[in-house]
């Protein structure tokens, strides 16, 4: 048996941008085990939530992630609307979806962006962001932020967007659609790409059940399971089915997202035509008294927001499991086993977001 | 408006590896633990399979914070309890992956055990720069520089 | 399995100018309803109701009514917009475009001169 050794790996390291920390246990070129420690930037905003009012802590869920910023606020006044049975207005549960998978789309933009950065396609990288940013264009067009979209109320959403403006949005989607599928051909036919992604990293089915794997992490391992499918917001009156795919692999993740890009741009164009006319806000009135979980899907997968309120308006208990968090155990399982060179495009393929699972 | 039915399920402390255990035999999946601490601790252990939700939930009293780890059967269980185990002062017994109060590098220990006295700035959570200690409060003296 | 894949993306966006600005020389104008910055727009209506300083989640708003001055400090806003949205008096106003940097902390600080005539009680 060869000897054992350990290499540190980040929480600094040039190809990975989360404050993750591993220990990975080598033997040779071989991983025999990764130990993560997280916990460097753990914020504690869970426990604001019982000094703030909690119609002014959507502002704070908000910026839990500044990638899914949006689906952030979306939860939490989900989780405070659920408690209050606060019937909010259709239109505004339809401008939550198109609002959300525009933050999808633009989620997935940026992790194919680094992940090609990370295998050194850097022209695919700059073009992927590229496409980003006239995405983030849009967002800002329709809601009034770039990131943080700052729209999501409890009640509903603080702004409304007129049919001509949708009509607008609608047309400029459909020339970066035109653009993302130009991008998604590279991804998933070009010999290089499929060289560093494919049979690396595999996370077989039962594993990744078994681990808890959440998101685009568990449907690329053929498990159609998606939040959305609760029917939350409109996702009730969309018509779509969960991406999958079978290999278990980077590149099948990879392809999750690309296929899930593609499935934000048609539900966003069922949501603009079946939208429905009239409010975008209800009026809040009380405060929250009993608890609830609301679950919804963010571009890294699950995420579940837990709040209980005993009649004030400061919360008693605010709780968020990110997607990250769900996603570790399986990153350590498919760490094993992998050589040293893969480990930064593994890390990658989870699509960590520490930040958020740490809030 | 979706409201999901979310059956809430008592159970003993002693009874939760067995029950856990189950779970994972029947295929259900470790969505999230969640513990919350007023006067006693409350511990919700939150399932799911094929969209249908369940939670457990444990409650014992602040003398005696100790919980039997469920890592041995879900292992990424690991993550959850050393959370708790972190920001709540648990003790997990059996725990498989144990950082022993080191997950998390915090400046207090335990800072979500103790409900904050209202207003005082020492209780802000995490003692963390980044986290407003006194809300609410007058804001400093204005800058001697107005523009 | 294919070679060169982007080859035809890159000859395609070579032909083309730049995405990118030629930035200090070409400036990006923001869209309509972005929130760029928070402006007492008339000071003169300004009741200093104080509503836009409870209002805000940050406190970034501070309203001395004795004094009669309304202070915001920037760094602490995070564009929002409530602050506009609730005031009575339509005083305040978001702007498309976004403050300049600073180089130190400071309080952006508005005085009410003492008018002839005083604008309609509050
Ligand atoms: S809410 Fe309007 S009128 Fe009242 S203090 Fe603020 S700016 Fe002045
Ligand atoms: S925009 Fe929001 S954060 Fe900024 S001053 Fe107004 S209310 Fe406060």
């Amino acid at each position: 048996m060869s000897r054992r050794t350990i290499i540190p790996f980040g929480p600094q390291h040039p190809v990975l941008p989360e404050p993750i920390h591993l220990d990975l246990v080598m033997e040779d070129e071989k991983v025999v085990e990764a130990i993560p420690s997280i916990g460097f930037i753990h914020r504690g905003l869970e426990k604001m939530a019982e000094k703030k009012d909690f119609q002014e802590m959507a502002y704070i869920a908000e910026r839990i992630c500044g990638i899914c910023s949006f689906i952030h606020s979306m939860g939490y006044c989900q989780a405070i609307e659920a408690v209050l049975r606060l019937e909010i207005p259709r239109r505004a549960e339809f401008l939550r979806v198109i609002w959300g998978e525009m933050s999808r789309i633009h989620s997935h933009l940026l992790w194919l962006g680094l992940t090609a950065d990370a295998f050194g396609f850097e022209s695919l990288f700059m073009h992927t962001w590229r496409l980003r940013e006239k995405l983030l264009d849009l967002i800002e067009e329709t809601s009034g932020g770039r990131v943080i979209f700052g729209v999501c109320k409890v009640g509903g959403v603080r702004r409304d967007v007129d049919a001509e403006a949708l009509d607008r949005l609608l047309a400029a989607l459909a020339d970066l659609e035109a653009d993302c599928r130009e991008i998604a051909a590279v991804f998933a036919r070009d010999a290089s790409v499929q060289r560093r992604l494919s049979g690396i990293g595999v996370l077989p089915k039962e594993e990744a059940l078994r681990l808890g794997a959440v998101g685009p992490t568990l449907r690329g391992s053929g498990v159609p399971s998606d939040s959305r499918r609760l029917g939350y917001a409109a996702y009730d009156a969309l018509d779509w089915a969960p991406v999958t795919e079978e290999a278990g692999d980077c590149r099948a993740r990879c392809l999750v997202r690309m296929r899930e890009i593609a499935q934000s741009f048609d539900l966003i164009r069922q949501a603009v035509a079946k939208i429905p006319e009239g409010p975008v806000s209800a009026k809040v009135v009380g405060a929250p008294r009993g608890e609830y979980f609301a679950r919804l899907e963010q571009p890294r997968g699950e995420v579940v927001y837990y709040v209980k309120g005993n009649g004030t308006k400061h919360l008693e208990r605010f709780r968020v499991r990110t997607p990250t968090f769900a996603n570790l155990p399986p990153l350590l399982k498919i760490l094993q086993g992998c050589e040293l060179p893969d480990v930064p495009i593994i890390v990658l393929t989870i699509d960590p977001c520490i930040s958020c699972a740490e809030r | 408006m979706m409201i999901e039915t979310q059956p809430l399920e008592p159970l003993d402390r002693a009874a939760l590896p067995a029950r856990v255990a189950a779970l994972a035999k029947e295929g259900w999946r470790l969505v999230q633990i969640c513990c919350s601490c007023r006067d006693a601790y409350e511990v919700t252990y939150s399932f799911d399979r094929e969209g249908r939700f369940l939670n457990l939930r444990i409650g014992f009293s602040k003398e005696d914070p100790a919980l039997p780890s469920i890592t041995e059967s879900y292992f990424g269980a690991f993550a959850y309890e050393n959370e708790m185990q972190d920001l709540f002062g648990l003790r997990l017994d059996g725990l498989k992956l144990n950082f022993h109060g080191n997950f998390y590098r915090l400046a207090k220990k335990n800072p979500f055990l103790d409900p904050p006295a209202a207003g005082s700035p020492g209780a802000s959570p995490a003692a963390s720069p980044s986290a407003p200690s006194a809300e609410g409060a007058p804001r400093a003296a204005p800058d001697p520089r107005p523009t | 399995m294919a070679h060169l894949t982007i080859s035809k993306l890159l000859a395609k966006s070579a032909a083309k100018k730049p995405a990118t600005r030629r930035y200090p020389a070409e400036k990006r104008t923001p869209p309509k309803g972005a929130r760029g910055r928070v402006t007492m727009k008339q000071l003169e209506t300004c009741v200093f109701c104080g509503v836009c300083g409870k209002k805000c989640p940050t406190r970034a708003i501070a309203v001395k009514r004795a004094e009669k001055t309304w202070e915001i400090d920037r760094l602490k806003c995070i564009l929002c917009g409530e602050c506009v949205e609730v005031c009575p008096k339509d005083s305040l106003t978001m702007e498309e475009e976004h403050a300049a940097a600073f180089v130190a902390k400071r309080i952006e600080s508005h005085v009410q001169r003492p008018q002839p005539a005083p604008p309609d009680p509050p």
